[in-house]
Order: structure tokens, then C-alpha cells, then sequence
């Protein structure tokens, strides 16, 4: 530091040193050639003029203007080589020459100090550009907190610490650059406080003064994200302050786009839970329609004409009833099984189970629906455990069976077999019916899809049943699939575990 | 003398199907349709068995089956919703005899009120052999045949198989099952258990697709068919 200031007085002593030698060689050459003394004056004004912008320091400009004069009225004025002056003409020129040269410095030092501030604030314009910039780019609550803190760092070795108010925690979230020891020294409890009382505190206010770290709301509008804590060691300047203000409001200006764009992604879910639900109730009301006409009417026929039946008609009318409510069961088994999944993320309860009882529970369910259908099951040869959600998987056997139920002739052959292949379990449900026609195989498992070829309420059934079935596999992390057998008779849908 | 029933069952309908089911096997009903009523109804009439809906308007089914059997050894066959096999596994090891799964077939509630009652009136019949269908065990000798061929059997199989015949028509839970043949009592790991049953099932029934003796109640027990 102090070797500096000596380089730079030696060189501008030098430098004055050397301008003056100049102008007087210049001077002396011009005297010379008979070039009167008044034009001799303007040589060392020039001389003064350059000095000033050299050094950049009014003292040197103002020194230097009376060496000139020194100088000038050594060599130039009558008596020559003498301070004495003849001629009262030369004082006032002299005097004049003096408030020429110390108004120009003092014009010329302003100028210096206009350009300087006019570069302090480019640059600090660019630095705030290049952040205001950097902040566009960033997601996430995290990086926008560590590009803030390594900011403040970078630009203006600022030490900070910052504070998010966690929703879901209910507390204050600390973030901080552990390659700053001195982070270590803030105390959460004032960060609390502080963000309690939406005041600042530490450093230099009226709770704990003597800290060396202040504490500051993180506000926007009125309401209050956080608390940004700033190190006071080294001691910050105006500009400093300055500075943490710009930046910590463009750090809040990133939170709100962030909490803007979180807040959009809500209502997009939200509506595309709407539109689900609204694509539920309408098959739903299909759904439920068919079977409950069925129950209703059949019920009021038999209640109105109990005499006049003979049992064979009574026996097939309560018969159909207790089938179409046998499907309402299975029905609503489906549609629990759907607010489960849509609420939770489906919460699947996983353990080991037994191959042999998740395929025996599941045949035994659908017992009462199969009709004249066989169905028949090849369990595997030794033992298999097989981690799944039980209920989940016995409900998506069930669906494929039930699907097989209602899509082939009443005398067709419904296999269920288990396989281990590459240490996946397989699940596999086939039958002998027509196949899955080729139009439908892609969309089988996305929301309500129906068979439309035939009747229309020939078949009920939404794919209600199929794209639970999906969901459920899914959330295992597993595979649902469907194809038609290669052979050409029936379909098999299976899936991988 | 006619049995007596206790409905305790807050839905009108179900109630009155259940009495007309009930009472034309000849048994004689009683209903409530609150806890609190199905309470003090147990203790002025004494029923012989009840048949307790575990979600009533007034107070949890669990306090009032906690509370009956508090006093006393009385049937209870608890009525409960598929999907929450937490809730059947809590009934049954607080001292219910028994559950059904709403929907449910009026025969399967009869042939489980059935069970109920008869274990409480003749308790376990001391017998040297049993036999159902192809499936024959002599206790004294302790061995198990099939179609009168000798099955194999590991002491912990025959003692699981002996145990669930001795509660025919009866769910066991994992854990009851657990604390009976390996006295000790956890409700976390029942993987060997199922496995053991697994195994069991293999050696007597004829086709495990489609079991005769031991019906496997996914997430809460087993039960040995009653007949």
C-alpha cells in the first residue's frame, strides 16, 4: 500500500518535472525565433492543462502553475535570470495566468470526478444487469438463494446468510454457502425473532446491537418470505447497502416468479383432476344407470305382480336383480380403489405375498360372474413370494377376468398362469374369444374406454376397470399390457411386477 | 329354546333384511340401531350372539365390542367393509369371533352365525380322528392322510393344520396364529407363516386353485372351511 502511493508521487513528480523541462526547451526555442513573451505564458497554461490530466490531482495542477510562473519569470521577464519584474504589464499577467490555471484545475479535477462516478455506475449498472439477468435463468428456491449469497460474495464480498419460511415444516429454512466460515456465527434464534416480529435486528439496531450480524425481513408486499442476515465484518459502505438492497429485491422478484409458477402448475393439475372427474361421472352415470333401471324395474314388477308371476318368472327376475347388483359391487370396489389412487398417490401397503393366495382370492371373487365360462388357473411349481400390494393386485386380476367375462362368448376358456421371467413376476390372464379388435389395442388402458362396435348398451363397462388397473401396476412400477394371441383366438392381458 | 341375536346395525334396510333372514331360520332378533343402545340391550336381554356393524353414528363399533367383551364371552360377528382388512385384523384380535364382508351373501352370514353360535354352545369337540372329504388326521397318532395315503408333515405344518381345524369355520389372524404355534406375538413379519400355509395347502389340497379345507382371507387370516 505504501510502496504504491511512493510509485505513484514519484511518477507524478516526474511527470510535472518533465512537462515543465519541456515547455521552458519550447519557451526558449520560441524566444529564439523573436516570439513575444504574452505567447510564452499560454506555452506553460498548456503545460499546467497537461499535468492536471496526467496526475489527476489538484495539487500537482496547482504546484505546477506556480512553478511555472517561478520558472516564466526567471528566464522570460526583464530582468532576465532574476524573481525582480520591471514591467507592472507581466504582474497582471502573471496574477491572470494564476486564476486561469487554478480555475482550470479545479474544472478539470470536477470532470475527473464526474467521469469517475459516471464509470463506478456503468459498472455497477452492468454488474446489476449481468444479475437481474442471471436470476431469469434460475428455478428453484434453493439456487435462487446460493446464486444470491455467491452474488453478494463476488461482486462486493458481502457475507450473507438467508432464511425461507418452509410451508410445509412450518419453519425457517436456512441456507447458506458453507465455504464462508463466518456463516457459522449467525444465530437462527434472532433470524426467528426477526422474522416474528418483521423487524430488523442485530448489527446496529435496538436488539442485540453489538452483534456483527444484522437481520432483515425478506418482505414482499406485505408479506413476509424470510430474513436475510448480512456479516458488518468488514464494516459495509453506502454503496454496499446499496447494493444487498438492489440485489435482495431482484432475489424477491425471482421468488414471486417462482411462487407464480408453482401456483400456475396447482391450477393445472387441478383442472386436469377436474376434467378426470368430469370424465368419470359421465361414464359413470352410464354405468350405474343401466344395472340400477334393471334393479328398480325388476324389483317394481315383482312387487306389483307377486300374484300373477309363476315362480320360473319370479326366479329370473330376482335373479337378473341380484346379478346387476352384484356388478354395482364390483363397480363401486373399482371406484374406491380410484379415490384411493387420486387422493394419495395411491399408498400402496406392500408386503411379500403368496402367488398361490393372490390367485385363489381372485378366482373366488369372481366365482359368482363366471357364468357357463371356465376358468382355470396354473399356479407355479414351487412356492412364490412376490412383494405387491395384496387387495390392489387380486382387484387388477379380477379386472381382467371380469373384462374376459364380458368380451367372449358365454363358453369360452379364461386361463390364469404365473411366470418368472428375468426376476420379474408375470401375471398373465388369457382367454379364446374374439381378441381385442385392432382399433381399440392402444387406447385399452386409457380412461372409460368402451367397446362401440357392438350395441351400445348391449355391453356395458367402462375401462374403468382397465385403467385403474393401469394405474395400480404403475404405481408398483411395473408393466400393464394387452395383445392378441399370436395363434389368433383371444386375448391375453398380463402385467410385469 | 330359540337362540337370540343381537343386530346392533344403524341401517334401516340392512337391519330389516337381516331380521327377516334371521328370523326365518328361527332364531329370535333384537336390534339397535346405536352403540349405546346395543349395549344396554346386550345387558337386559342377554343374547346369545351379536352381530355388530363397526361403523355406527353414535360411538366407534371397537368400543362397543370392547366393551362387551369386557364383561363376557358372547358370539360376536363383526360386519365391516371390504378394502379395510386394518380394521378386521383389529376386530378379531380384540375378541370378535368372527367377520363378514359388506356386500355380503345372506347364505355365508347364516353358515357364519351358525359357526358362531355352535362354538360357544359345544365348545371343541375332543375327538381321535378327523375326517372331511379325502382328508383324514389322527390326533393320537399324529399323522394326516389324503385319500388314505400318509402325508408327510413338518411338526410346525402339523401343529398350524391341527390348529386351524380346532377353529373350523373360524378366521385365525396372522398374529393369533403366530402366538399360538411360535408363542411369541408380532403383527410385522407373517411372511413364513404364509409360506408354511402356502405349503400346507400344496401337500392336502387337490387343486390349491381352488381350495376344499383352508381358505386363505387375503391381509388378515386364514379360515379351515366349517364343513
Amino acid at each position: 500500500m505504501k510502496n504504491k502511493n511512493i510509485t505513484t508521487l514519484l511518477r507524478h513528480f516526474f511527470i510535472t518535472t518533465a512537462i515543465i523541462f519541456i515547455c521552458t526547451l519550447v519557451s526558449l526555442f520560441f524566444v529564439e525565433l523573436h516570439i513575444r513573451t504574452e505567447n510564452i505564458i499560454m506555452i506553460y497554461l498548456l503545460g499546467v492543462l497537461f499535468i492536471v490530466i496526467e496526475t489527476k490531482q489538484l495539487v500537482w495542477g496547482i504546484a505546477s502553475s506556480f512553478i511555472s510562473i517561478i520558472t516564466f519569470n526567471y528566464c522570460f521577464t526583464q530582468p532576465l535570470y532574476s524573481l525582480h519584474i520591471h514591467d507592472p504589464n507581466y504582474i497582471i499577467t502573471i496574477i491572470i495566468f494564476l486564476i486561469v490555471s487554478i480555475i482550470t484545475n479545479i474544472l478539470m479535477g470536477k470532470l475527473q470526478k464526474h467521469a469517475a462516478i459516471a464509470h463506478y455506475n456503468e459498472q455497477q449498472t452492468l454488474a446489476f444487469y449481468e444479475i437481474s439477468k442471471s436470476f431469469l435463468n434460475l428455478s428453484g428456491i434453493q439456487t435462487i438463494f446460493m446464486h444470491t449469497i455467491h452474488a453478494l460474495y463476488e461482486y462486493q464480498n458481502i457475507i450473507s446468510v438467508l432464511y425461507y419460511y418452509d410451508e410445509k415444516s412450518k419453519q425457517l429454512q436456512r441456507y447458506q454457502d458453507d465455504a464462508m466460515p463466518l456463516a457459522l456465527h449467525v444465530v437462527d434464534e434472532l433470524a426467528t425473532w426477526c422474522y416474528k416480529h418483521q423487524k430488523a435486528c442485530g448489527h446496529a439496531t435496538a436488539i442485540n446491537g453489538s452483534e456483527q450480524w444484522s437481520y432483515h425481513p425478506l418482505c414482499h408486499g406485505e408479506e413476509i418470505l424470510g430474513v436475510y442476515a448480512i456479516s458488518h465484518t468488514p464494516e459495509l459502505t453506502k454503496e454496499n447497502e446499496l447494493f444487498i438492497h438492489t440485489l435482495i429485491a431482484q432475489m424477491v422478484m425471482a421468488l414471486e416468479r417462482e411462487q407464480l409458477y408453482a401456483q400456475q402448475e396447482q391450477s393445472r393439475i387441478a383442472i386436469e383432476k377436474e376434467k378426470l372427474r368430469n370424465n368419470l361421472l359421465r361414464s359413470l352415470s352410464h354405468d350405474l344407470r343401466t344395472p340400477l333401471t334393471n334393479i328398480a324395474g325388476s324389483s317394481a314388477v315383482l312387487l306389483e305382480n307377486d300374484d300373477v308371476f309363476d315362480s320360473e318368472m319370479k326366479k329370473k327376475l330376482m335373479k337378473s336383480i341380484s346379478s346387476d347388483a352384484q356388478w354395482l359391487t364390483q363397480l363401486v370396489e373399482n371406484l374406491l380403489n380410484m379415490t384411493r389412487i387420486q387422493d394419495g398417490r395411491l399408498l400402496l401397503s406392500k408386503r411379500c405375498e403368496v402367488v398361490d393366495d393372490i390367485i385363489c382370492e381372485a378366482l373366488q371373487r369372481c366365482e359368482s360372474r363366471k357364468g357357463s365360462h371356465t376358468i382355470s388357473a396354473h399356479l407355479p411349481e414351487t412356492i412364490q413370494l412376490v412383494n405387491m400390494d395384496g387387495q390392489l393386485i387380486i382387484q387388477v386380476l379380477v379386472n381382467f377376468i371380469d373384462n374376459a367375462i364380458k368380451h367372449t362368448q358365454p363358453t369360452s376358456h379364461i386361463d390364469i398362469s404365473f411366470t418368472q421371467k428375468k426376476g420379474k413376476a408375470c401375471f398373465e390372464v388369457s382367454d379364446d374369444g374374439n381378441g381385442i379388435p385392432d382399433n381399440m389395442i392402444d387406447t385399452l388402458f386409457d380412461s372409460f374406454v368402451t367397446t362401440k362396435s357392438e350395441r351400445s348398451d348391449a355391453k356395458r363397462g367402462v375401462g374403468l376397470g382397465l385403467s385403474i388397473s393401469k394405474a395400480i401396476i404403475e404405481a408398483h412400477g411395473g408393466t400393464i399390457y394387452a395383445h392378441n394371441r399370436a395363434d389368433g383366438h383371444g386375448a391375453i392381458f398380463g402385467f410385469y411386477l | 329354546m330359540k337362540e337370540k341375536i343381537l343386530l346392533i346395525e344403524d341401517d334401516k334396510s340392512i337391519q330389516r333384511f337381516l331380521r327377516i333372514s334371521l328370523e326365518t331360520k328361527d332364531y329370535k332378533v333384537i336390534s339397535a340401531e346405536t352403540g349405546i343402545e346395543g349395549i344396554s340391550l346386550y345387558m337386559t336381554d342377554n343374547p346369545d350372539l351379536i352381530l355388530l356393524d363397526l361403523g355406527l353414528p353414535d360411538i366407534d363399533g371397537m368400543e362397543v365390542l370392547s366393551q362387551i367383551r369386557a364383561q363376557s364371552e358372547v358370539a360376536i360377528l363383526v360386519v365391516s367393509a371390504r378394502g379395510q382388512e386394518q380394521e378386521k385384523v383389529e376386530a378379531l384380535d380384540h375378541g370378535a369371533d368372527d367377520y363378514i364382508t359388506k356386500p355380503f351373501h345372506i347364505n355365508e352370514l347364516l353358515a357364519r352365525v351358525r359357526v358362531a353360535l355352535r362354538k360357544k354352545t359345544s365348545d371343541v369337540i375332543k375327538t381321535k380322528v378327523f375326517t372331511m372329504d379325502t382328508l383324514k388326521i389322527d390326533f393320537e397318532k399324529y399323522k394326516v392322510y389324503v385319500e388314505d395315503k400318509e402325508i408327510h408333515m413338518t411338526p410346525i405344518e402339523y401343529k398350524l393344520l391341527v390348529l386351524l381345524v380346532e377353529n373350523a369355520g373360524k378366521v385365525l389372524t396372522h398374529s393369533f396364529i403366530i402366538r399360538k404355534i411360535w408363542g411369541y406375538s408380532t403383527t410385522e413379519d407373517s411372511q413364513s407363516l404364509r409360506v408354511f400355509m402356502a405349503n400346507i395347502r400344496r401337500k392336502i389340497e387337490k387343486d390349491s386353485a381352488h381350495p376344499r379345507y383352508i381358505i386363505t382371507e387375503v391381509g388378515v387370516g386364514y379360515r379351515f372351511v366349517e364343513s
